[in-house]
């Protein structure tokens, strides 16, 4: 009896499943295009649609499933762009779940769970995703800058390389993983802590490099001596007797603790100008 | 110096498409400063140029990032314009560097200008969902693109068609004591992308790494690379051996 039921759905419409071409050209769409219709009131909503479309098309044969898989993945949606494979991948393998159910309660469920996951996932994701970006960006960055203000153009290499693996690293690998594994990994990846253990590893090697960038970098001397009698006082030299890349320093922290209270980039950057007029005056 | 007509629009077009790429065409890191910077100088004729001035761009908007829905000053025109100008007009870089700054925030009205023209299309493809016309709905793409575009051009050429007068015309009468204060202006300015940084990241426990990182640096004057790798094997000592690796282990000590 059960096992008549079970394929009673087989026989009369074979299962409808994607292929690894179909789950190629989601991937590809919604790492090569992930924010150009992006809005202010939906933000990456109908990327995140036209990356599922075909794949949509394909599932669901009949115009009215269509109609409902459209109208389900118009609801609001906005991550880091690497991110999105996450969800995306999810939504695949439920929409291909929800392809092969009868009409019913638990199918209908199982169509609001995909928004749901969308939903609950996107800002975290985001959160990770962002802060991420930032780090790694800052130490490709970094390095790339340092060949490039040589002169170099290795620099320019280094990043586009580098900066493309990451991000089309962490959207395959979110993507597929997701896709064949479900809710169990970020479950998963909660449950170990792996994600915030990995967000500190890279916040202690961003934190080293700008510590090393500080006195490389931020050009801000103090040339000028001051004559005092016999006595003549080179502050710069008074300053790298101390520790050299002081100046640099201090200027750093201020501007840091000063961003920290919300003061604007822009409006440091008028301090910076205004700052620098006062000192090549004076100094 | 007046630049024909033409040639702007050339050079604006060239620009323009720098920072158009990760929002209308492909996401290809290409609106990063060092790489489009690179690009710039290359199809302008002047690569070494490019090159610094992308590095230079990088420290400088190294914190700005675009966290959440806030839309961030514009680094990609930033850099475009001012690698464009400094090539045209032949001034100092130090002085095209301080032009970057006014050029990023008309780049910053540009994108969010644009934002806010594509929300129409949210409509007009909840329209299109009611009959699953998913064809019309994907073809909105063609617009949001084009949108960019041109959202991102407008400000490019006016920078660079009013631009080449008015930075050849004050750099010809520039007394000595403005082009000290922009140099050490720009100068100062990676202080700002490495303070944004330090806000960002900054937890009391992380500040034993940031003297690491300074004092290899500042005192033993070692190399960028040498410091990083440094900063990999402790951060890779953490993840294996911190205090969230043990808790995972069972909290044995």
């Amino acid at each position: 009896m059960t096992e008549n039921r079970m394929e009673q759905p087989m026989n009369e419409n074979k299962i409808i499943s994607l292929d690894r071409k179909e789950l190629m050209g989601v991937f590809l769409r919604f790492s090569c295009f992930p924010m150009v219709t992006i809005n202010y009131e939906r933000f990456q909503t109908l990327q995140y649609f036209s990356a599922l479309a075909p794949v949509l098309k394909k599932l669901y044969p009949n115009k009215e499933d269509q109609i409902s898989a459209a109208k389900r993945h118009m609801a609001f949606y906005n991550t880091t762009p690497e991110w999105m494979g996450f969800t995306l991948g999810m939504n695949c393998a439920q929409e291909e779940q929800i392809a092969n159910m009868p009409q019913g309660e638990e199918r209908s469920a199982l169509e609001d769970s995909v928004n749901t996951i969308k939903a609950s996932l996107m800002g975290p994701l985001a959160g990770i995703g962002d802060s991420l970006r930032a780090t790694v960006e800052a130490i490709i960055g970094a390095l790339a800058a340092g060949f490039a203000m040589n002169g170099s153009i290795f620099g320019a290499i280094l990043f586009f390389v580098l900066g493309n693996a990451y991000y089309f690293g962490i959207s395959y690998f979110g993507f597929f993983y997701t896709y064949k594994n479900g809710m169990k990994v970020i479950r998963d990846m909660n449950k170990s802590g792996i994600l915030d253990r990995l967000m500190e590893s890279a916040t202690i090697l961003g934190m080293t490099a700008v510590g090393a960038l500080i006195p490389s970098w931020v050009g801000f001397k103090l040339t000028s001596a001051i004559q005092i009698g016999d006595y003549v006082l080179n502050i710069q030299q008074e300053l790298d007797n101390i520790i050299p890349g002081l100046a640099p320093l201090a200027l750093t922290i201020c501007l840091a603790w000063l961003y920290k209270k919300n003061i604007s980039s822009l409006k440091l950057v008028g301090l910076i100008f205004v700052f620098s007029l006062i000192i090549s005056l004076i100094l | 110096m007046n630049i024909g007509l033409g040639y702007a629009l050339f050079v604006s077009v060239v620009c323009a498409f720098f920072g158009w790429t990760n929002y209308g065409f492909v996401n290809l890191q290409t609106t990063k400063p060092v790489v489009c910077g690179a690009l710039v100088g290359l199809i302008l004729g002047d690569l070494r140029t490019g090159i610094i001035i992308g590095g230079t761009l990088t420290l400088v908007y190294m914190g700005v990032q675009g966290v959440g829905a806030a839309i961030p000053v514009n680094a990609t025109t930033a850099t475009t314009v001012t690698t464009a100008l400094c090539i045209i007009t032949g001034v100092e870089m130090e002085t095209a560097i301080a032009i970057a700054v006014p050029v990023s925030v008309m780049g910053q009205l540009g994108r969010m200008a644009a934002w806010t023209i594509n929300t129409p299309l949210m409509h007009i493809a909840d329209k299109y969902a009611e009959t699953a016309d998913y064809k019309k709905m994907t073809r909105l793409q063609l617009v949001g693109s084009l949108v960019f575009f041109i959202t991102e051009f407008i400000p490019v050429f006016l920078c660079i068609y009013f631009g080449s007068s008015f930075v050849t015309m004050v750099n010809e009468n520039m007394p000595v004591w403005i082009s000290e204060w922009l140099s050490a202006a720009t100068g100062m300015l990676p202080a700002l992308g490495f303070g944004m940084l330090l806000a960002m990241m900054y937890k009391v426990k992380y500040i034993p790494f940031f003297i690491v990182g300074f004092v290899m640096c500042a005192v033993f004057g070692g190399s960028l690379l040498a410091i990083a790798l440094l900063g990999v094997s402790m951060a890779i000592f953490v993840f294996f051996f911190g205090p969230q690796g043990k808790r995972r282990k069972g909290g044995a000590m």
